[in-house]
This record gives structure tokens, sequence and C-alpha cells, in this order.
């Protein structure tokens, strides 16, 4: 017989998915990819617009907070460390939420955790282009940078969201079980955005916070994009085997993270 | 012929975990709920069967593992076919989109395909007689045109087993007539029905077996008239 069959146990709950089921996983991707995005703007009457314009705005008050201040400014800089920045401490929010939401919006029937994954994946991707085409669009026109650069940095900021969303997966149920931790990384978030190189370069840092950012995971990701236009990286003088070093383990971690979703969601579903 | 079985289920046991805050302390402590202890039973092909028992009894946590929402934490649930649960009134449905467009947003998720996607909104919308309400955000529904839609959309689907946590209570007395009236052409048409309810007339009416459920274990599995007796003397 043509018949999904499901073992539900306390180790897992395995599902032997009928032929044609396939057609209904796309839909329902889709569907996860799709209530994601819109869960982000439901509110507002310019939606997802909203995504693409606020890593601009928040560029724009800094630009014109330094230019009173008379600091020396560097406004592309600091459109590409904002833009980063911003799907950076997303995709943390993002990671440790997750677990949240086990059912995928479909509250009559059990989905898949490959969906979930898929969804969550597509999701993580469509949001980081959505957040960095304004900053792209802008480094094109008013920078003169070249398209192809220009729009490198759509690239960096999803593998950077992809990564940093998978690693934080695996904290999920840390956080769930200690949700006050929840509040110490908001603390944390907040305080990479002035320590990290996101409103100046990596070159400009000495000492103890130099050390700091070299172990910095997203210093690489907004240097990179940084280097790709000036052509000069500032972290070239560091050990190249760190930076490999940190983008394997965040590799390795990221991988790690969304395996472990259909372990966990079934592990929460009876906690509070 | 063999007997088909849908749902079999061995030495059940689901507990919860609950975080307490005592006193001044600024730490949670955990605490473990059993909710159901060594539950045992069997469902073939075309039984429908009724979950009867008080407040906290641990219907819906049954429901809810049955339909894989909850993690047992021993025993085994085997499961042949598409289990639903329609427990509250909503099976997904989007709070700021219109009725019919949250049918047509649903339909190819629950498996409805693209071409069929009409008929089936015609379906229910003959169904719920919702008329003009359809083209209405859902936010705005009160909870007897949610329960009929939510209602009208399940069991306008195929699944094998429908599993029904209290939802026939919602709206007026003529849609639950009309709910009944659907329900066993949904029997008719496709599987097995367990539904937790209250009522105990619906349950002699639509059910053929029984399950009492007292504090997390099985009092009584049978006849269903012998169960509502049961019922009767020992929990009313």
């Amino acid at each position: 017989m043509n018949y999904l069959i499901r073992h539900i146990s306390q180790n897992e709950c395995k599902e032997t998915m009928p032929e044609g089921a396939s057609t209904r996983e796309r839909a329902l991707i889709k569907y996860q990819i799709w209530n994601n995005i819109r869960n982000q703007s439901r509110n507002y009457r310019l939606g997802l617009v909203w995504l693409v314009i606020n890593p601009l705005i928040t560029s724009l008050i800094y630009v014109f907070v330094f230019t009173i201040m008379r600091a020396n400014l560097n406004a592309m800089n600091i459109i590409i460390g904002i833009t980063i920045y911003r799907v950076f401490a997303q995709s943390i929010k993002s990671g440790i939420a997750s677990i949240r939401d086990y059912r995928g919006g479909i509250l009559a029937e059990r989905i898949s955790s490959q969906v979930l994954v898929r969804g969550m994946l597509g999701s993580r991707i469509i949001n980081a282009q959505f957040q960095t085409i304004g900053a792209s669009i802008v480094l094109t026109i008013m920078f003169k940078v070249d398209i192809l650069t220009s729009f490198s940095l759509m690239i960096i900021a999803t593998i950077c969201g992809l990564l940093i969303e998978g690693c934080m997966l695996n904290f999920a149920k840390l956080i769930r079980n200690l949700p006050d931790l929840n509040n110490i990384i908001q603390h944390i978030i907040q305080l990479l955005f002035y320590a990290s190189p996101v409103l100046y370069s990596f070159d400009r840092t000495v000492g103890i916070h130099r050390l700091f950012n070299t172990y910095n995971p997203i210093m690489y990701f907004i240097e990179f994009h940084r280097g790709l236009i000036s052509n000069e990286f500032a972290f070239e003088n560091i050990n190249q085997n760190i930076f490999l070093i940190i983008i394997l383990f965040l590799t390795l971690m990221a991988i790690r993270g969304y395996r472990s979703i259909d372990r966990v969601r079934w592990e929460l579903s009876t906690w509070p | 012929m063999a007997i088909e079985k849908l749902l079999e289920i061995d030495d059940l046991t689901v507990s919860y975990k609950e975080l307490k805050i005592s006193g001044m302390s600024p730490f949670a402590k955990k605490r473990n709920i059993v909710a159901l202890k060594n539950i045992n039973f069997d469902v073939i092909k075309g039984e429908n069967i009724a979950i009867l028992g008080r407040n906290g009894a641990g219907k819906s946590t049954l429901l809810k593992c049955i339909a894989g929402f909850l993690r047992p934490s021993e025993g085994i649930v085997i499961t042949r076919g598409r289990i639903m649960l329609l427990a509250g009134t909503n099976p997904g449905f989007q709070p700021d989109t219109s009725g019919r467009e949250n049918l047509r947003l649903l339909a190819p998720l629950y498996g409805i395909e693209i071409e069929k996607i009409d008929d089936f909104i015609r379906g229910v919308e003959e169904f719920t007689q919702l008329g003009e309400s359809l083209n209405r955000n859902y936010r705005g529904y009160s909870t007897g045109m949610k329960g009929k839609l939510g209602f009208g959309f399940i069991t306008g689907l195929t699944p094998d087993v429908l599993l029904i946590d209290e939802t026939l209570g919602v709206g007026d007395l003529e849609f639950r007539a009309k709910a009944q009236i659907r329900l066993k052409k949904f029997i008719e048409r496709s599987g097995s029905v367990i539904m937790s309810t209250h009522s105990l007339g619906l349950a002699s009416e639509m059910c053929t077996k029984g399950i009492l459920l007292d504090g997390g274990k099985i009092l009584f599995q049978g006849d269903i008239k012998e169960c509502i007796n049961i019922y009767r003397k020992n929990m009313i």
C-alpha cells in the first residue's frame, strides 16, 4: 500500500514517505520561505521594502553622525560594514529562535524536518539578498564600484548568514533551557557592533582590540568585501591559517547545527 | 484478508517538562509531569473511536502524540497513512489573508492537486455557507466562523486517520448538525476518526469504540455504550 508510515518513539519520529510526496514537499518548502519572509514584514505597509532600505537608513544615520563629528569618514566602508553586520545579527537571532516554531505554520499535520531545514536555508538566503541588494545598488551607482564587485556583497552576506545561523542552531536547545542566555546574546550582538570593524577598518584597531578582531568571524566577511573593492585586504598581515581555521570551524558547526534540527525539534516537543 | 491496522500504540508513556519558579529563587526548577502512562490500543481501518475523560485526563496529549507532534517518553506509536489533527479551529490559516485566499494557499500544502483546488474551495464554501464573509480577512472571523472554515477545510481533505480534539463544540446548532453529516460522509469516504469529546451523544452516534482515560491511564476500552456507562458512573 502506498502509505506514509511513521514510527514514533522516544528517539525519533521516523517517516517513510509514499511516492509522489515530493511535489507537496516543494510546495511546503516554498510556503516556509514565504511565511518566514512575510513574518518579518507583515505589520508594515511597505512590507519587504523595509528589509531593503533599513541597512541603508542605518548607514546614512552613521554617515551623518560622523560628518557632524568631523571624524575621518569612509561612507562606503560604513555601508558595507552595516549591511553585513545586519545579516550577521539577524542570523544569530534566527538561529537561536528557530526551534520555537517546530510545526512550520502547518498546524494540522506534521511536516518533515527536511522541509523545515530547506525552508530555513531558503529564507536565510532570500533574507540576506533583500538586505544587501540596496547596498549593492548604492555601491554601483554612487561609489562607481564595478557591478560584479558590488553584487559580490550579496554572496558574501548570504554565506555569512548561512554559516552564522547554522552555528547558532547548536545553541538553540541550551538557550531554550536557559532563556536568560537570550538576553546575554542580545547584549553581545550590540557590543559586537562597536567592537567589530563595522564603522571603521580593521587597520585602525590596535592591541587587544586587534587581537579580538583577529578571531572575530564578522571581521573577515566585512574586510573581504572591502578588500575586493580596494584590492587591499586589511587582514593580509594576519596569519592566514587563522582565517582558514575560522571558516572551517564555522562550516563544520553550521553543518552540525542544520543536521541537529530533527533531533532537537523532537526533544523539545515536550518542553515547556 | 488481513486486518489493516492504521494505528498501533504500544506501551505509550508521555511526560512533559515543566519549569517552576518557586519563592524568591531566581532559578527555575524543572519538573516532570506524566501525562500518559502505558497506553495500548490499535485502530483498524474504518473504526471510529471516542476518547472520553475529564479535563486533564490526557486526551489531547494522546492525540498530539499520535499526530507526531509530541515525543513519547516510552513506547512506540506506528501509524500507516496520513494523520491529521484538528485541534482548535485553525489548520494554519493566516490572519491577514481572506478565508478564500487561505483555502487556496493551504490546499496544495495539504496535498490537494492544483487542478482540483477550485472544486475543493467550492466544496468548503458550500459546507461553511460563509458567503461574502469568505472574502474577509480571517482575523475578523468569529470563533464559530473560524470553526466552520477549519472543520470544512480538514474534512474536505482525505486523511487516513482524522483526529478531532473537541472541535465539534464550536459553532451554532445548525453547524453542529451539518458537521456531523459531513463527518459521516468523511468516514464513509476514507479511513478512521479518533475524537476526543465531552459530548456523549456525539460519541455514541459516531463511534463504535470508546476509550476512557483517567489520570493518563486507560480505565476502559471497548464498546462505546459500555464506555459511556462507565464514564457516567465514575466521572459524572
